[in-house]
């Protein structure tokens, strides 16, 4: 489902106005001129998010190379359950996102905000049960200088929720008024490159820890 | 003789490929002949201090290493190449759009008339 809404995102990336391979419209019924060509903000978008692949792998190879030390001070933790429903919540997100996206496409302005506005709530929703999970851990007596994979557990899920809180406010600002600079199908289109994204990496994390616990 | 058939092919080569490919795929090469030769001297390169700690850190911790730079190497080169795909398919300057709609190519056509 999740991967339906990606690729749904990323081929109708140069819809219909930011399409034409990203010229600025001319004419349209009184909407405004776009001086710069839609697609570099999907290529700088994609760029950044290379980027942002880069910073987790880096943490990914730290925690293959620490695991795999001889030592005896790494120590398996048992993940907190919520952290499923949080799974849940982000995956949801990105369906309602896509909807998001197509009732852009549709003309239908106002349920393409109710949509957005969904999808920043459950994002938040991520982040409350992403807080609650770390509250559990900290109840447990597992501090983040309790062991390494307790360590990377914090590293991993704090950075994560980072990035999702600059995906929350990217949504927050979409859903409230007209992007100026870009035309709102490539606004969304970039957003949703990056939750989705985000998403994927959620999921990669949680595979890092299970794997790790 | 030997030369008369050399500019044979050659001419026959600059006829169906382009000079400036030939150039491109000769430098290609020419590149990954002196990265392939001098690659086993880089080898002993390194940080004397690292390589004691990695030494140390018996055949495990070694393990770990080698899966940990592979790690790295792996999003390194889908960047590469994913932005060697992109310079390669975005080689030419966009082009004006074509008019999609009957407006557009009214409006296109009258600009021209006018010219």
């Amino acid at each position: 489902m999740l991967a339906g809404a990606v690729a749904e995102s990323i081929g109708s990336g140069s819809g219909a106005n930011g399409g034409a391979g990203g010229r600025s419209r001319r004419g349209g019924g009184g909407e405004p001129n776009y001086p710069t060509p839609q697609r570099v903000y999907i290529t700088g978008m994609l760029l950044a998010l290379g980027g942002i692949l880069m910073f987790f792998t880096a943490f990914v190879s730290a925690w293959v190379v620490r695991r795999g030390l001889p030592n005896t001070d790494w120590q398996p933790i048992s993940l907190p359950r919520i952290l499923w429903l949080n799974t849940l919540l982000l995956a949801a997100s990105g369906v309602t996102l896509a909807y998001a996206r197509r009732c852009l496409r549709t003309g239908r302005e106002a349920d393409h905000r109710h949509w957005l506005s969904l999808t920043t709530i459950l994002g938040i929703g991520f982040l409350t049960g992403q807080l609650l999970a770390w509250r559990q851990m900290l109840a447990e007596g597992l501090f983040l200088a309790t062991s390494p994979g307790v360590s990377f557990f914090y590293v991993f899920t704090g950075a994560h929720a980072l990035h999702v809180l600059g995906g929350i406010a990217a949504l927050f600002a979409l859903a409230i008024r007209r992007p100026r600079r870009l035309t709102p199908d490539t606004a969304t289109t970039v957003v949703a490159l990056y939750w989705h994204f985000l998403a994927a990496l959620w999921l990669l994390i949680l595979v890092v820890l299970l794997v790790g616990g | 003789m030997a030369i008369v058939v050399r500019r044979q092919i050659v001419a026959s080569l600059t006829k169906t490929v382009p000079v400036r490919s030939l150039l491109a795929a000769g430098l290609a090469i020419l590149c990954t002949l002196v990265v392939v030769l001098t690659a086993s001297r880089a080898a002993a390169q390194g940080c004397a201090q690292c390589y004691q700690s990695a030494a140390a850190s018996g055949v495990a911790g070694r393990a770990a290493l080698r899966h940990g730079i592979l790690i790295l190497l792996v999003p390194a080169i889908s960047l590469f190449l994913a932005i060697l795909s992109l310079i390669y398919r975005r080689r030419y300057p966009a082009r004006p759009a074509p008019a999609t709609n009957f407006g557009e190519r009214l409006a296109g056509a009258s600009s021209d008339s006018v010219r």
